[in-house]
């Protein structure tokens, strides 16, 4: 295998699960929740939130994330 | 996830003016088409998706994409988007007290619980009763004292209370409170209340948790190496994302 293969073949790697798609911030970075004084309050399903849009009025930020990482779970 | 928009402080306190929704990717075919309607790529539906929308749901605000980072240079950007829009989109002024922030149900509620290193309050019941508790700890979960401090998953004929320790004696009507174990799978019930907890009961319990760090190399290297795996409700069509 050439090295540029190699070389693109490791930055796939490294960017699945966690730096392309999003998924945290760099590879095997922790993140300390309990550095984070405020959170989110998401709700988990469509159909609740555009039930809490309508009724509420407000806009709507949306996330999704697989709840998994190459299918273990616990992790975005 | 991208937790540096998602968990800065202005943002945070921005997104209290918005119906904030994160989706389990590959968990539901009905929000798959929902997700596929604002964004895709290559593949058809990715791991990841970020909007906003107006509360109609139907139309973008911004531009879309798998992650905030898509549409603004940093988390500064967003929390200022943010605060523009909800000028434009005030909402009513004195609105109704939606209903909890569920989880799809207690097998997703756990494994994002984990993900998110917070526990998870099931709420057991049936009927008027329940949806009377229901209200209460709705009034609870959106108070500012408590709102974001916990996740939402309603017991069910589906719930596997095997997989929870301590869960024998369940309430028929009221609330669990579960850590989740560490790939989000099984947890352990921390408390068990009748009816609707009070904020000081709820407040002891957090009191006796701590939410620590997530290392997802180490988690990922070893729930491969323990045979640990999530099977998703539909098929996974992001080749970057599951590996």
């Amino acid at each position: 295998m050439n090295p540029s293969k190699i070389t693109i073949l490791a930055l796939t790697a490294l960017l699945s699960c966690v730096g392309a798609n999003a998924q945290g911030p760099l590879p095997g970075v922790t993140q300390d929740w309990s550095k984070v004084a405020q959170r989110i309050a998401w709700h988990g399903t469509w159909n609740g939130a555009i039930a809490a849009a309508k009724s509420t009025e407000r806009p709507i930020l949306l996330i999704a994330a697989a709840p998994h990482c190459g299918l273990v779970p616990g992790m975005w | 996830m991208d937790r540096s928009y998602l968990s800065d402080q202005a943002v945070v306190s921005a997104s209290r003016a918005f119906v904030c929704v994160r989706l389990l990717t590959y968990e539901s075919a009905e929000e798959a088409e929902v997700l596929k309607r604002l964004f895709v790529g290559r593949d058809g539906l990715e791991n990841s998706v970020f909007a906003i929308l107006d509360p109609t749901g139907t139309k973008t605000l911004t531009r879309s994409g798998r992650s905030p980072s898509w549409a603004f240079e940093d988390a500064a950007e967003m929390a200022s988007s943010m605060r523009k829009i909800a000028k434009r989109y005030p909402g009513k002024e004195n609105p109704p007290t939606v209903q909890l922030p569920w989880l799809a149900d207690v097998r997703r509620g756990l494994n994002a619980a984990r993900a998110d290193s917070q526990l998870l309050m099931i709420v057991c019941g049936t009927g008027k009763k329940r949806d009377s508790l229901e209200t209460e700890l709705a009034r609870l979960a959106w108070s500012d004292a408590w709102i974001g401090k916990f996740l939402y998953a309603r017991a069910d004929e589906e719930t596997d209370w095997n997989v929870l320790e301590g869960s024998e004696a369940h309430p028929r009507l009221g609330v669990v409170l579960v850590q989740p174990g560490e790939f989000g799978t099984d947890g352990k019930v921390l408390a068990s209340f009748d009816g609707t907890p009070t904020a000081a009961d709820l407040a002891a319990v957090k009191a006796g948790h701590e939410a620590g760090p997530v290392d997802t190399r180490r988690l990922k290297q070893k729930g491969r190496r323990a045979g640990i795996e999530w099977k998703p409700a539909i098929p996974i069509t992001d080749r970057r994302g599951s590996r």
